[in-house]
């Protein structure tokens, strides 16, 4: 056996927060008792959930105590990550990555601005706890569609965080505008601004960003959950039944198309549901045929279909593959 | 890809078996004669006299009822039953009989059954569109023998897109290229459909139809059973209007093979709702028809069919065509048709393993 590099670790669950009503935080210590890696704030972590793997960025600073702190936020439509990493309790393990950052705090920087937006927050509390912890010079500013309490406001606000933060809450669209070119009109030149948050709120950090020069960017673009299924806009998943490996068809996608990406050649010729090439035998769910060569009741019987142009009935197919 | 047996194939036109006359044919490889008795009755049997294979179509119908065998005068009947030896005792051994083939002449087709099941003449296909009627309009009953096989024909007459391609300004034009293709099927019947809304009549049609080039609803619907008989239904109507108050044509197909590789040929063509503008213009356009559909046919069709015969004749394994969706027809008629020839294989392999197990 040769050596293998370790790439995960497994991480005890040592304590779950409530931080807003659908925010839960989550903080991992080592299994064995000690310390996860190390990591500097921006890092995110990988989560292994069964066949999912989720990324989660890193909120604590890592000269506490070798312990990570995730926080996660209930999507409503969610079907896997975020309601599986609800659903987790104290005391339980889970098997996750060695930390990772592609948006680290630059050593240099004489000032830095964190622009935060909702669940965006994540990283940015991490790095606004070490740049604190630094000493070094930075405001950050946290914006929320809600007016609702925050996650993590109390705690900011009961830490040395609280001086440097400024809330922006209950705004949307034109008004968060007005609030980030007003915050960055005073921010110095050269100052580096590190974001995080929803996609539009970034696209108009960017904007504003970039109409002002000397300012250095950095994004943290979120690994968004993949989409829920959603059979009525026409994704499903296939299940391989001799792999065992479930495939996510997007509505945009044929089967054979959503197979191909992951690596499964199908033989086909036409791909027009005409030839035939392609027929493939259903073990579970209802296809949604499209072809035009099985017949009415071959269609109606179920167990066969065309994976270049059918679909699903079902938010599932098992497939003889 | 082997025959189908245990069908309807049809052998001729009934007008071209006249009462004591001999038709020498090959279908399916196996030589046939097929003569019409004095009372009308049409017999096929296998052309080959039991004595000596020598053909019974070199011979004679005698007696009004019996073939002749031309090297040693034994006479069948239409069983194929020796019933005349006119040498030594005149004994006829038993064995002495050819292979008779059960015969029915529907809808002016004299129609053979190849199989060794029981021939059921309700079987055939409705082509009654075909039964005389005075009022019809119907072309010349034509044949042809085809080098190609049945399944290449087929293909050509259930994929009507090539219309606008080959057939282009006489059966389609640019602007029938992209057809809604529709599919049915009912039993072992096919249906492949195809429609344009509002495009220029092509030529053919505008002849059939108004002769003003003007924007019509076309159509293009084939209807297939097995072995190999189609209906193509098409036509033109006014653009928004009910089929049955334009005009069109129905044109009959009807494919047997002679071998794998070539094939007899029957066609014909019957217009519905005609338009007449009297004569002499009535006989002009019905001669140009003719002639356009002719062209279409033996300059167009024919030469890309027989050529296509050439090339998968050239290949050393069989080529499997990359299909379109243009191809849903000759898909689903292929699928219809194997199973069927499926189906009849292991019918005839149980039945062999039951005779040996007895």
């Amino acid at each position: 056996m040769g050596r293998h590099k370790l790439t995960t670790q497994s991480a005890l669950i040592r304590r779950i927060g409530v931080e807003a009503a659908d925010i839960r935080s989550i903080e991992l210590v080592g299994a064995d008792g000690k310390p996860l890696r190390p990591f500097e704030a921006g890092a995110h972590i990988d989560v292994y959930l069964g066949e999912l793997i989720r990324q989660y960025s890193l909120i604590n600073t890592t000269d506490t105590d070798g312990s990570y702190r995730i926080a996660v936020k209930l999507e409503p439509t969610s079907r896997g990550g975020s309601r599986r990493m609800h659903a987790l309790a104290e005391g339980e393990t889970l098997k996750i990555g060695l930390p990772r950052n592609n948006f680290a705090l630059h050593p240099d920087a004489t000032h830095s601005v964190l622009l935060a937006g909702g669940i965006g927050i994540t990283p940015l509390l991490g790095m606004a706890y070490q740049l604190h912890a630094r000493g070094k010079s930075f405001s950050f500013e946290y914006f929320a569609r809600s007016d609702d309490p925050v996650a993590f406001a109390q705690e900011i606000r009961a830490t040395a965080l609280a001086p440097r933060t400024r809330f922006h809450l209950g705004l949307t669209g034109e008004a968060v505008r007005q609030a980030l070119e007003t915050r960055l009109h005073t921010v110095p030149r050269n100052a580096h601004v590190y974001t995080c948050g929803p996609g539009p709120f970034m696209q108009v950090v960017r904007e504003l960003v970039a109409a002002k020069p000397g300012l250095v960017l950095h994004l943290e673009y979120f690994v968004a959950e993949p989409p829920p299924l959603d059979l009525t806009a026409g994704s499903f998943q296939v299940k391989l039944a001799k792999s065992g490996t479930t495939i996510r068809v997007d509505a945009s996608q044929t089967i054979v198309e959503a197979l191909r990406a992951a690596g499964i050649e199908v033989e086909t010729s036409c791909e027009q549901g005409v030839c035939g090439t392609c027929l493939t035998t259903v073990l579970a769910g209802r296809p949604d045929h499209h072809d035009v060569i099985l017949t009415e009741e071959e269609q109606k019987a179920g167990d066969r279909m065309l994976l270049c142009v059918s679909r699903s009935l079902d938010a599932e197919l098992v497939l003889d593959l | 890809m082997e025959f189908l047996r245990n069908t309807w194939y049809v052998a001729l036109w009934s007008q071209d078996l006249a009462p004591e006359q001999m038709v020498s044919r090959k279908f399916l490889n196996e030589p046939i004669v097929l003569f019409r008795q004095a009372d009308g009755k049409v017999a096929a049997l296998a052309d080959a006299c039991a004595h000596r294979f020598s053909p019974l179509s070199m011979g004679k119908i005698v007696k009004g009822t019996h073939v002749r065998c031309r090297y040693h005068a034994l006479e069948y009947d239409g069983s194929g039953k020796c019933v005349f030896n006119p040498h030594g005792s005149g004994r006829i051994p038993p064995a002495l009989k050819v292979r008779s083939y059960p015969v029915a002449e529907k809808h002016s087709m004299i129609w053979i059954w190849m199989g060794e099941k029981e021939a059921d003449p309700s079987l055939i296909p409705d082509f009654s569109i075909l039964d005389p009627d005075p009022k019809k309009v119907v072309s010349k009953r034509d044949w042809l023998l085809m080098q190609a096989s049945y399944e290449l024909i087929t293909d050509n007459l259930m994929d009507l897109s090539h219309t606008a391609i080959m057939h282009e300004g006489i059966l389609g034009t640019e602007h029938t290229v992209k057809g809604n293709v529709t599919i049915e099927q009912t039993g072992t019947t096919v249906k492949a459909g195809r429609s344009l809304k509002n495009v220029p009549a092509p030529g053919l049609y505008d002849l059939m139809y108004k002769n003003d080039g003007r924007q019509v609803d076309f159509w293009q619907d084939v209807r297939w059973d097995a072995p190999a008989c189609m209906i193509i239904d098409s036509g033109v109507t006014d653009p928004g209007a009910p089929r049955d108050e334009g005009s069109g044509i129905y044109g009959m197909h009807f494919l047997t093979p002679e071998t794998e590789t070539t094939t007899y040929y029957l066609f014909c063509a019957v217009r519905f709702n005609p338009i007449s503008w009297g004569q002499p213009l009535d006989d002009e356009i019905r001669a140009k028809l003719s002639d356009l559909r002719r062209f279409a046919f033996e300059e167009q069709d024919q030469p890309i069919i027989k050529a296509q015969q050439d090339r998968i004749r050239g290949q050393k394994n069989s080529a499997h065509p990359v299909l379109l969706e243009i191809d849903a027809g000759p898909v689903r008629y292929k699928r219809v048709l194997e199973a069927l020839i499926r189906q009849e294989q292991e019918a005839a392999t149980l039945q062999g393993e039951e005779g040996r197990a007895a």
